[in-house]
């Protein structure tokens, strides 16, 4: 009886999938492997895709499925303020700030939608003239953060206010340890990615109906039930599985959105754009060098890249429909031998694509007024190769590095080398099937 | 090896390093960064300059000192010199809390080799030796980690590279100059009637020769405020170079456009033998300079504004064995003490809010073995929206000790 099953990895810009049957065991093959840059193609319009696939290979017996996640895609609230549809009640004395380590951090909580508690002395008709104070302020309110100290409020008292905005339809993240700050922004940060982990969860149960089984990749394998906030490390806690498996100490990760080095060592603390928290991570260098970082002549005319990303969208010039060069299409013509960005950027083949790169370096080339700060856009993509590879050396402290990632074979040199193609949705499966 | 590779070179070389000055054997600075709240160019080359003099540093050396009044900048700053190549030299500070008290340059490895001798007495018989010894073996491996990598060494200590990423900075520097305002102004920071730091910038292009004179003629005599001299200045350069955007590109083509004028033993050139007032004067030369710059590039020049000094507060706390440095300024606070104490239980925090544009923090002292609380700067109670009590008194510059059950209150804008 065959187990279909479907391995995702859902990145910030683009999604890789593939089908294949569970209980086929290690030696298989993926059946059907699709990629899409996501600015193009929905995440929706790809599971659509799939599950017409799905049941072209298993028929009747395509329900249900199993959904193996590897995400990035929460990256993308890292820029962001969170909250802005949280009530938190509160201690009076403790509102609105979360962290006193920077005060430079991202807030985790709309400090409008605080409920602040003075003692035990309060009743439900307090709570419900609260609850339409900040419904008031924003309707769309649906989740409650409650972080009340023993000292203060008894366990019963406690229990009744979770009851009541339980009642009123709104989402509780109770918070164990409210005395501790860490662990409030844990709770903050759980209820703040709620709303995003519920938007993918949601496009795969309409797509492959009620019963599927969603696992993501936590700290120790795939899961189902988990914290948000495991979320944002599901990516690099694969990346170190891996390099656990092949008894590796570190790795340097290469993809069509980030370029990172991983260290094969857990930590407890997580410094987060909005605070510390604790959950376990792996200890991961990015290498300042962004694939999404823009390709433009500074105030000295020479050809730069800037320090941080430019917005996801529309992406690189190699995907078809940007203008703005970025770091990632100094490497145009290495990624048209790329199996992986020909399917995720269609236009690559195209000769007019081809102009359009060419003239816009081109004319950055051109622009550069002095003669002793010139760089070429090849002379700037060996460059970053040196500056990647000078830094690896340095992580590694002079040891060979395996190389991972879809991108890999591109930063390739004699020392550090990728193995084999790369593919997400097979090394999903074979984590998947490892650990069915 | 054009402009960008030459760069690109001194930034892999001090890569992980967050402060620190790149060198020749003549002494040419060839790379300098300061990405922590102090400022040390000129105090670091200072520190190599006591070193090459009278230490006379083989390759593979490595060298420690903190005294400020030779070349240091505080005890808890340690300034590392490491001999890369006989033409290469690498100085970078670093904070070590616990030290109290003076090292004067010191040789701690010989050609690669430790020095018991200088080892067992800088280490040994000390409450945190454990500490200070993984300490300083940490900051020998950032040099070691360097030394695996002699194709980049070899790039970096070529003569002719460096000259050429001399040049590079020169054209840099000329290219910048002619982009901000050429002007000439004064402005002054009064501590006392009679104790003033007095500074005329000067911008100016004379014969074809593009440079900054920073004038200090007119500063008091030191009485008990004051600072060396490489203090002063580095703080001023500092200020100079980010005003300009020449960081990436900061080497001696660029240093010898500054000139600084300093009357011997006034307030910005006499040393403190502890270094108390370093970061009050480094806030006093970098905010002096900003306004002056300011003033000259003001589109609208009638528009003159007298000099005032921005408060801020910076502190430190001792828990025991752990150190913690906090800083509150108008544009920002870092607070690193009070979760982490809170969650030692070492302190109890009774609020901690933030509204209506102001923060505020109150906790008590729960540990039996109290708490050590430092201000580190000249921090002005009255005109100041920072706001820092303990016991509800205000408390000003100093060492203040606090035992179980008293409280600390802090509050500032945001």
């Amino acid at each position: 009886m065959p187990k279909p099953a479907i391995a995702l990895y859902l990145g910030e810009t683009y999604a890789s999938l593939g089908i294949f049957d569970l209980a086929k065991g290690t030696q298989q093959s993926i059946q059907f492997e699709k990629s899409v840059f996501l600015p193009q193609v929905s995440l929706k319009n790809l599971l659509a895709q799939s599950k017409l696939k799905l049941h072209e290979i298993y028929g009747e017996a395509a329900e249900p499925v199993s959904v193996f996640v590897v995400t990035k895609y929460f990256d993308r609230l890292k820029q962001f303020r969170l909250g802005g549809s949280i009530s938190q009640v509160i201690a009076k004395g403790f509102e609105n700030s979360y962290s006193l380590k920077d005060s430079k951090l991202l807030s985790l909580a709309a400090s409008q939608l605080i409920v602040t508690l003075e003692n035990e002395n309060i009743d439900t008709a307090f709570l419900q003239g609260e609850l339409e104070r900040v419904k008031k302020i924003n309707p769309d309110l649906n989740k409650v953060v409650i972080a009340l100290p023993e000292s203060k409020f008894s366990a019963a008292k406690v229990e009744q206010i979770v009851s009541f905005f339980s009642a009123a339809g709104l989402k509780i993240f109770l918070c164990g340890q409210p005395h501790n700050q860490s662990e409030l922004r844990k709770t903050l940060l759980n209820a703040g990615s709620e709303g995003p982990r519920e938007e993918v969860s949601k496009d795969l149960m309409d797509a492959f109906g009620a019963k599927t089984e969603i696992f993501y990749f936590c700290h120790n394998g795939f899961k189902s039930k988990f914290e948000n906030a495991e979320l944002f490390h599901s990516s690099n806690n694969f990346f170190a599985h891996w390099l656990k498996k092949n008894k590796l100490n570190y790795g340097a990760y290469f993809d069509v959105e980030t370029f990172k080095f991983l260290r094969n060592r857990s930590v407890p603390l997580w410094e987060s754009p909005w605070g510390t928290i604790p959950i376990d991570n792996f200890e991961q260098t990015e290498f300042e060098i962004h694939p999404f970082a823009e390709l433009k002549l500074n105030q000295l005319s020479m050809l730069s890249f800037d320090k941080t990303s430019i917005q996801l969208e529309p992406g690189p010039v190699v995907a078809g429909r940007a203008i703005k060069p970025l770091v990632l299409d100094l490497f145009w013509k290495d990624l048209q031998d790329n199996e992986f960005c020909t399917t995720l950027f269609t236009a690559l083949s195209q000769d007019n694509l081809k102009s359009k790169i060419q003239n816009i370096f081109s004319v950055l080339e051109k622009g550069q007024k002095s003669t002793f700060l010139f760089v070429s856009g090849e002379e700037l993509k060996n460059q970053i190769r040196v500056l990647i590879h000078s830094q690896i050396e340095m992580l590694a402290s002079g040891e060979n590095v395996r190389l991972y990632g879809p991108l890999a074979d591109t930063f390739n040199n004699s020392r550090h080398q990728a193995k084999g193609t790369f593919s997400w949705p097979r090394e999903i499966m074979e984590m998947a099937e490892v650990q069915a | 090896m054009n402009g960008l590779q030459l760069k690109t070179q001194f930034e892999l070389l001090t890569k992980f390093l967050k402060s620190c000055s790149v060198v020749n054997a003549d002494g040419t600075l060839l790379y300098s960064k300061d990405q922590g709240p102090h400022h040390l160019t000129t105090t670091r080359l200072v520190a190599f300059q006591i070193v090459k003099k009278y230490l006379q540093p083989q390759p593979h050396d490595f060298f420690v000192l903190n005294d400020p009044e030779n070349g240091g900048f505080q005890y808890t700053k340690l300034i590392f010199i490491s001999a890369l190549q006989p033409n290469l030299y690498l100085i970078w500070d670093e904070d070590f809390d616990a030290i109290d008290f003076k090292i004067p340059p010191t040789p701690l490895y010989d050609k690669g080799a430790r020095n018991e001798f200088v080892w067992k007495a800088l280490i040994e018989n000390r409450s945190y030796s454990s500490a200070l010894e993984r300490f300083i073996v940490a900051q020998k491996a950032k040099a070691d980690a360097l030394l695996k990598m002699p194709q980049l060494l070899d790039l970096v200590s070529s003569a002719k590279n460096q000259q050429d990423w001399l040049k590079v900075s020169q054209e840099v520097f000329n290219v910048l100059f002619n982009t901000k305002a050429q002007s000439c102004g004064e402005a002054y920071f009064k501590l006392a009637p009679t104790q003033m730091i007095k500074l005329k910038l000067t911008v100016e292009e004379k014969q074809n020769v593009k440079m900054f004179v920073l004038d200090l003629t007119n500063t008091n005599l030191a009485a008990d405020f004051h600072s060396a001299s490489h203090i002063f200045e580095s703080a001023a350069i500092k200020k100079i170079i980010d005003f300009y955007g020449w960081a990436e590109f900061f080497n001696q083509s660029i240093l010898d456009k500054i000139k600084v004028i300093l009357p011997p033993r006034s307030i910005v050139s006499k040393p403190h033998a502890e270094g108390l007032h370093n970061i009050s004067i480094q806030a006093i030369a970098s905010q002096l300079c900003e306004h002056l710059l300011t003033q000259f590039n003001n589109p609208s020049r009638k528009t003159h504004t007298m000099f005032q000094y921005t408060n801020f507060l910076s502190f430190k706390v001792q828990a025991g064995t752990a150190y913690y440095n906090n800083l509150i300024t108008k544009q920002s606070a870092t607070l690193d003490c009070v979760e982490e104490l809170a969650n030692l239980q070492k302190i109890e925090v009774k609020s901690m809010r933030r509204l209506e544009s102001r923060s505020h923090v109150l906790f008590e002292v729960k540990s039996n073995d109290g708490i050590v609380l430092t201000i580190q700067n000249k921090y002005d109670i009255e005109g100041s929206d920072i706001k820092f009590k303990v016991n509800g008194k205000p408390q000003t510059c100093g060492v203040h000790k606090l035992a179980k059950s008293d409280s600390v209150e802090i509050s500032w804008d945001f």
